[in-house]
């Protein structure tokens, strides 16, 4: 989703756990719209777990660089926020808002109209009540907006009454990861409704929280991260038994608001746990392998919002030509169609909204000047 | 500890824009629907009108906790190629996640009134009806009701 570093900065075992939680969403997804056999639809939940492990990602990588930019606050004051916004903001809203667009007329679920969803724009679809099935894996990106937005907010805050940056986050962090566990007991989550739960902004919070925690003990504890590291196989076995007993039922099974919100709190730690595992994982001798997670992790945010739209469009052109019944039923076919066609367009997207942006945020002033005198050169023919 | 009264009053305007969005966006009216089609009663507490346009919802005693299970409506609109993948235009929702348009008092009785609205589309038929999903297994239809827009 929105996690970025500069290409000379990336890091090739983040790029690894970008593209598995990529890859977990994508092929849960494409079980869950096509018609797959009985053994492969038991995997279409796996899906919820590449969000989770996304969410600890981003708060690994954003809480570096905001741990970072924030040492500066107590100077920069507000300009060292609203240029941390606009750099994220930049990086993420001009693909969201394309479609947000696109959804309008092509949604999964059917057209419908801007004067119906213009709270999208604002991600105020999901903040504290569940959201309707327009345009469904924005959900995500709210958690994420919200959070760019609130967490460096009160770390601001926080600075403001006189604390040091370091202090300032491990208050906030504490802060992401109680508010949630409050708000999950305090506001309804009945047991049949765990699944809701899931998807709104105010219970979600502190699963990137937790990953901002890593990057925390990444930049002021380096030796306890190295023995998470370390010891990785720890976090992997809870974070499979989470799988299995979510696979079981368990979070839906679970009498209490206080068992079930803190089976959330539990998902989060485990899944960022593994982030110092990912982070030292170092280039395969495939170089082939190498090239697909980097290209995969390069173009995951575009992957991540334009694979159903991939589907749609798969399927729409099979029943135009008639080829549905032929296709669509036969998973050998569909499956390898999908997955070219999610890749073709998220390249797509990526090379025609996603990183003009990216160049465009990195212009400063006096660059900006010299671009525009240079297209003036160009209209005068010098 | 040095208390930056700028700061603190940055992070108050921020946090009110914050607010005051949310609250606009969350809070903004629903157009007023128009020709009444039918009506369904779901429970003693629960009645749905189905007018052109959107779904009207009125909950006696206004405790939507007696409404606790999901709604489901497929709207077909008239023109098929407005309709999602699966055909229909889909608007699941849930009593709780809805803003509630207006609370009265009848005979001593509070009545709140809900709105789903259907979109801009032309609709050819509904199918309402409500779900649960046990232990996540999708779903277990409770009721369901299927109204033609073109009688």
């Amino acid at each position: 989703m929105s996690t970025t570093v500069a290409d000379s900065n990336r890091s090739f075992g983040l790029d690894v756990c970008r593209t598995l939680a990529c890859l977990l969403v994508v092929f849960g997804h494409m079980l869950g719209h096509s018609l797959p056999s009985p053994i492969l639809s038991n995997f279409a939940f796996l899906a919820i777990f590449g969000v989770d492990l996304f969410f600890c990602l981003s708060g690994f990588l954003i809480g570096r660089i905001l741990l970072k930019e924030a040492a500066n606050w107590n100077v920069s004051r507000t300009s060292g926020l609203t240029n941390f916004w606009y750099r994220r903001w930049m990086r993420t809203l001009p693909l969201y808002v394309f479609f947000f667009f696109v959804s309008l007329k092509f949604d999964w679920q059917g057209a419908t109209t801007f004067s119906e969803q213009f709270r999208y724009l604002f991600f105020a679809q999901n903040f504290a009540w569940p959201m309707t099935d327009f345009y469904r894996l924005s959900w995500s990106l709210a958690v994420e907006e919200w959070f760019y937005y609130t967490f460096p907010l009160l770390i601001l805050l926080v600075i403001g009454f006189g604390a040091d940056v370091k202090r300032a986050a491990m208050v906030t962090i504490v802060v992401f990861m109680v508010v949630p566990f409050l708000a999950r007991i305090g506001l309804p989550i009945e047991s049949v409704r765990y699944d809701d739960a899931r998807y709104v902004v105010l219970y979600r919070l502190d699963a990137i929280g937790f990953g901002v925690l890593a990057a925390y003990i990444y930049t002021w504890h380096k030796p306890m991260f190295e023995r998470i590291a370390k010891h990785w196989y720890i976090p992997l076995a809870v974070v499979i038994g989470i799988i299995v007993s979510t696979k079981m039922g368990a979070p839906w099974l679970l009498n209490g608001k206080v068992l079930q919100s803190l089976f959330f709190t539990c998902s989060a730690i485990f899944f960022a746990a593994l982030i110092p595992a990912f982070f030292s994982l170092r280039p395969y001798r495939w170089g082939w392998v190498n090239r697909f997670v980097n290209f995969t992790s390069l173009v995951s945010y575009s992957i991540y919002l334009g694979h159903i739209f991939a589907f749609t469009m798969v399927i729409a052109v099979l029943n135009r030509f008639g080829l549905h019944e032929a296709v669509y039923n036969n998973p050998w076919i569909v499956y390898p169609i999908f997955t070219i066609c999610v890749y073709l367009l998220a390249y797509s997207t990526y090379r025609l909204i996603e990183k003009p942006f990216l160049k465009l945020r990195d212009i400063d002033g006096t660059s900006l000047v010299k671009f525009f005198k240079s297209l003036q050169r160009l209209g005068t023919g010098k | 500890m040095k208390i930056d009264l700028k700061i603190l009053g940055s992070v108050c305007i921020f946090v009110c824009l914050a607010a005051a969005v949310l609250y606009f966006t969350r809070w903004m009216d629903v157009k007023a629907p128009v020709a009444n089609i039918t009506s369904v009663a779901v429970s003693d507490q629960l009645q749905i009108e189905i007018v052109s346009n959107a779904l009207q919802l009125e909950l006696k005693g206004c405790d939507v906790a007696q409404v606790a299970d999901n709604f489901f409506v497929h709207i077909y609109p008239l023109d098929a190629s407005k309709a999602g993948a699966e055909g229909f235009i889909n608007k699941d929702f849930n009593l709780t996640g809805l803003k509630r348009l207006s609370k009265e008092t009848r005979s001593g009785v509070t009545y709140c009134r809900y709105v789903v609205a259907f979109g801009s589309v032309a609709v050819d038929r509904i199918e309402l009806g409500q779900f649960r999903a046990p232990e996540g297994k999708c779903c277990e239809i409770l009721w369901n009701r299927q109204v033609n827009f073109n009688k």
